[in-house]
């Protein structure tokens, strides 16, 4: 009872019903004027029928008296007077006497006049309020006649009455109709705001469900907090992943790091300058990470389009390549280069970075003599640079994937790197507006930044 | 080397200035940026060495002050801050070299070398000569003994930056600056690859050894 109680306070709260409310009052209002317009005008409608009928009927007995004497309209008024639903006369002689009729009152003010006979003694029921039509016949005589104009009022009250009950009505419909919304809304969007409490406090699981194929605002706003949702969702999860990675990654070297201090501490001196040299190693190895995973946050952070210039793509992959061509091809392997002159804006210690860490992808996964070729083309497609190898390349399903922090293919995390190298070349590709592709070329592996046409500066 | 430090944190401060000591140097510390400023300005010194985020008076703000005073000091700036956009700043700001915490001090100890007042003209020099080894920087020519020695460019140019330091320690990552322009770290051996290519062309079939790799500090030519 009490639920009930409360649920119903909820619709009535709810902006669907206040609304329906809203309308109800105002549909009220509606009626309500439009039945005193109504009212007003066809009372004028009424008075002007009644008097119309006056002047007839005066002019008639006037016409009457002058043809046919005082003492034949006398016996014509009684005679109409008598009819049911009949105008009122009297008829008074120039000495005062009355002659025919029976209003109840004097008139001695000739024209219009009305006469309230509310405080009278009612000569007809219904004869309530009366205008009055007063005239001086041609022999002297003043008669009077009267028309009710309560009579056209029966039918006016009836209309109104029907005009006011018509609105309530309406308001009644439109309050119930008003009242089935808002439950129906109601019971949406609680299951909207029951989700996000459920999210509130922690569950990030919760979805609200969608009507289909319906798509009305209320869809579409689930629609939107579902997707809202899915995004927390993955960003959480990768926050989550990334500090497991991290706490994994650096978790390693750190408890070597240990290993080598705890034997260098019973070590002669020549064992423990060469434990505290690799020691040193290692620090140097989690300050590497540290520093990758900070250059990304920078990259991320989007601060970096600041300092975009016009970069020549061909120089800074000519000035790269010939940085690691002797490392290449010491491990047996060749790189080669086939270069087009392209310009970018961009950061150009970011590309050079980036194209760095493809190159040294290309090297710890390329197998191991690995043939890496660069290039840069300028072509319909846009500007693309590129690192290609011959090694084992990747699953496709895995293509996606190696873009994230710390994706390492092997769970053992035995190949070298800090896993950041790739996560930082998709970010510097995001901040640069440019699109990272991945193809298997079978065998191998081709990893490209492409600048859509629009967002490249060419130049010839 | 008359050297000021001026860092807010005790323990960089403390482990600079005993390092320099110890290197021969003359060291004066300073914990904030308002008693570095007052000091840089009064004080004759070779070298200033100037944390970046400080109390008071910033570090970049320092070497502002001090540079439109007139005060041409070298400045090496030290930063938590490692960022491309940091490094701009700080060398905008007119400091000469920067570097990144954590660092080792061998590293420090290179740049400070690399930054004190080189002999005059030295920079200048169209010749650069170490024993028989002659580097001719107008025809971009290298000569050892009187036979010519062939070098790719960039060859030439690492050979270049540790003639310029003779007996001066050059490190892996001042190489990677100077040489390649590069402002990260390559998890791969480019320096060392290109190192034993310039060795392997210069003192292979020589008994006087040019080129001595410094371990965990970087690479010096000096005369045997």
């Amino acid at each position: 009872m009490r639920l009930d109680h409360n649920r119903l306070r909820r619709v009535i709260r709810s902006t669907s019903f206040r609304l329906a409310a809203l309308y109800a009052v105002l549909l009220i209002a509606a009626f309500v004027v439009a039945g005193v317009g109504a009212w007003a005008v066809t009372r004028g409608v009424a008075e002007q029928q009644v008097r119309e009928q006056l002047l007839l009927e005066m002019d008639s007995i006037e016409r009457e008296v002058s043809d046919e004497g005082l003492q034949a309209a006398v016996l014509a008024i009684k005679s109409r007077a008598s009819r049911p639903g009949a105008l009122a006369y009297r008829l008074v002689d120039p000495n005062g006497a009355v002659l025919a009729g029976d209003l109840p009152v004097q008139s001695s003010v000739l024209g219009w006049r009305y006469l309230d006979m509310h405080n009278r003694t009612d000569l007809r029921p219904g004869q309530d309020d009366l205008v009055l039509l007063t005239r001086r016949l041609s022999d002297g005589s003043v008669l009077s006649i009267g028309g009710d104009l309560e009579r056209g009022e029966s039918v006016r009250i009836a209309v109104l009455r029907a005009l006011l009950w018509a609105g309530f009505l309406s308001a009644c419909v439109s309050v119930i109709i008003g009242l089935w919304i808002a439950r129906r809304t109601l019971r949406r969007m609680e299951a909207l705001s029951g989700t996000l409490t459920r999210v509130a406090e922690g569950d990030l699981t919760a979805r609200t469900s969608i009507r289909l194929p319906s798509r009305d605002d209320l869809d579409q706003l689930s629609t939107g907090v579902n997707a809202m949702l899915d995004q927390i969702a993955l960003l959480v999860a990768n926050v989550r992943r990334v500090s497991t990675d991290v706490a994994h990654d650096l978790r390693t070297p750190l408890s070597h790091l240990r290993q080598d201090l705890e034997v260098a501490a019973n070590a002669p001196p020549a064992e423990a300058h060469q434990l505290i040299a690799s020691a040193q190693g290692r620090i140097d190895g989690v300050l590497r990470t540290f520093d990758a995973m900070l250059r990304l946050a920078e990259i991320e952070s989007d601060s970096g389009r600041a300092r975009f210039a016009p970069v020549d793509l061909r120089q800074l992959v000519e000035r790269v390549a010939d940085a690691y061509r002797p490392d290449v091809e010491v491990a047996g392997g060749a790189l080669t280069t086939d270069l087009t002159a392209a310009v970018v804006e961009g950061d150009a210690d970011l590309l050079a970075q980036a194209l760095a860490n493809l190159i040294e992808n290309a090297m710890n996964h390329g197998g191991a003599h690995p043939h890496i070729s660069l290039a840069v083309i300028d072509d319909e497609g846009g500007i693309t640079m590129s690192v290609a190898d011959d090694g084992p390349g990747i699953d496709r399903r895995d293509h996606e994937r190696v873009l994230a922090p710390f994706a390492r293919l092997d769970a053992s995390r035995s190949t070298p790197g800090s896993g950041l190298g790739l996560a930082i070349v998709a970010a510097v590709a995001k901040l640069h507006a440019a699109e990272v592709v991945i193809t298997d070329t079978k065998p191998g592996l081709h990893l490209s930044m492409i600048w859509p046409v629009k967002s490249a500066t060419q130049t010839a | 080397m008359r050297v000021l430090v001026v860092e807010d944190d005790v323990e960089t401060r403390t482990y600079v200035a005993k390092g320099l000591t110890d290197a021969g140097h003359s060291v004066d510390a300073c914990a904030d940026g308002r008693d570095g400023l007052q000091r840089a300005g009064e004080g004759e010194y070779d070298l200033l060495i100037v944390d970046r985020m400080m109390p008071e008076v910033d570090g970049l703000t320092l070497v502002q002050m001090i540079r439109k005073a007139g005060v041409m000091t070298p400045v090496l700036m030290l930063t938590a801050m490692g960022s491309i956009a940091d490094r701009v700043d700080g060398l905008e700001a007119g400091a000469d070299d920067y570097l990144v915490k954590p660092f080792s001090f061998a590293e420090l100890s290179a740049r400070i070398n690399a930054l004190a007042r080189r002999p005059p003209l030295r920079d200048a020099e169209t010749k650069l000569v170490i024993e028989m080894l002659v580097l001719d920087r107008l025809n971009r020519s290298v000569h050892r003994a009187g036979a010519k020695i062939d070098l790719q460019p960039r060859e030439f140019q690492l050979l270049e930056l540790l003639m310029l330091n003779a007996e001066r320690i050059v490190t892996r990552t001042m190489m990677l600056e100077r040489v390649w322009n590069f402002r990260f770290d390559p998890g791969t051996n480019i320096v060392e690859t290109h190192v034993s290519r310039i060795r392997s062309k210069i003192d292979r079939g020589n008994d006087a050894v040019l080129i001595h790799t410094v371990r965990g500090e970087g690479y010096v030519i000096r005369a045997p």
